[in-house]
């Protein structure tokens, strides 16, 4: 079997498509990502205020180094 | 031990670690920790009972059959007393499921023969399917059942034989009861999903001859007891993942994160936070800056 060639305006096409796919995805592990910010932060520390603090960091770091990764391995993979 | 201890009231550490794994949370709540306490138990068992939910309800379960034993559920009985059930009706399906029937269907214990259903006679139950048959007039009917079944073991010519009646609409319209009789298949009474399937055959009068005219196909419901946190056999499972696609992962993998949080939180109730002692204080700007020694 050949496979069919794909013309570049169906790649563009694809890419909106594929975010989308990825978006589901991010719709679960952000609400995941909080928790485990909190709990694991509350292991750490003892006190209410320390505990929301760190959380608050740790959760938008993960976020930050996720977009990062998540940018590098899209501009990896482009148009392949 | 670290420093932990000389500013938190532990109490009894090995109480409170035993409490902390039966349900997050409780460990905490023993010790006085309420604010740890809500979290962990707000956050542990919402993220458990959302992968449930997200899986339809059969992403925990423990199969112990050699070969097909996953892994997954010892990070999810971390969460401890909502996971501890599998381990209770894994017991259940083994000893329902006899060896050579494993066997020879390759464990599908949806198998209609691996089990004898005159024992579970009589039956009564909803029933949803579906219906091939001809009518009184010759012509097929077919159509969409919904209503409700009753069979019964009655002795017959040969043996005991199965006999009943279907009751309910085709199609959304009420029609008149359907007799039903042998062949009928039922799946097992224990299985991972919700449901069971059944079918047999109908039978009418024809020329003063009773004669089986066609059969209705379908599913009835199991008690929850009987399908809740039940090993999936492979049909199961396949029918699940071509369901829910990766939706079914995501639900995996949030029971398994709940499990595993859960483990370092009994580890909290057990020896205190890793590095909060229960006095530390964000360090304020100026306080960062050493102090005079000529002071």
């Amino acid at each position: 079997m050949s496979a069919k060639p794909v013309s570049k305006g169906n790649a563009i096409m694809s890419i909106p498509l594929l975010f989308a796919n990825q978006v589901n995805a991010v719709v679960y592990l952000i609400p995941l990502l909080a928790v485990i910010s909190l709990v694991y932060n509350a292991t750490r520390y003892e006190i209410p205020h320390v505990i929301i603090q760190r959380s608050i960091r740790f959760f938008f770091t993960a976020i930050i180094i996720m977009g990062v990764l998540m940018t590098l391995l899209a501009l990896l993979s482009w148009n392949l | 031990m670290t420093d932990s201890q000389n500013k938190i009231e532990l109490k009894n550490p090995v109480v409170a670690a035993i409490l902390a794994f039966l349900i997050p949370g409780a460990g905490h709540f023993y010790q006085g920790r309420t604010f740890k306490a809500a979290i962990y138990c707000f956050c542990i068992l919402s993220t458990f009972f959302c992968g449930m939910a997200l899986g339809d309800w059969k992403t925990v379960y423990y199969q112990s059959e050699p070969g097909r034993r996953n892994l997954g559920y010892f990070a999810q009985v971390g969460v401890g007393l909502p996971a501890l059930p599998a381990l209770i009706q894994t017991s259940r399906y083994n000893k329902s499921v006899s060896p050579s029937n494993l066997a020879q269907h390759e464990a599908d214990a949806s198998y209609f023969e691996s089990h004898s259903y005159h024992e579970e006679m009589p039956l009564e139950a909803p029933f949803q399917g579906t219906l091939l048959d001809r009518g009184d007039d010759g012509k097929n009917v077919s159509g969409k059942l919904d209503g409700y079944i009753r069979l019964k073991a009655v002795p017959g010519e040969f043996g005991t034989e199965i006999t009943g009646t279907f009751e309910g609409t085709l199609d959304n319209k009420p029609i008149s009861a359907l007799t039903l009789s042998d062949p009928v298949g039922i799946g097992l009474p224990l299985g991972g999903d919700a449901q069971r399937s059944l079918e047999c055959a109908v039978v009418r009068e024809v020329n003063g001859r009773r004669m089986d005219t066609g059969h209705i196909e379908g599913l009835i419901p199991r008690p929850f007891l009987n399908w809740f946190e039940m090993p999936l056999t492979n049909h199961e499972l396949d029918d699940i993942n071509k369901k829910l696609g990766k939706r079914y992962e995501f639900a995996v993998v949030f029971t398994w994160i709940a499990g595993l949080l859960n483990l370092l939180v009994i580890w909290d109730a057990f020896e205190g936070p890793a590095y909060g002692r229960g006095d530390e204080e964000e360090l304020k700007p100026q306080d960062k800056t050493p102090p005079n020694p000529k002071s």
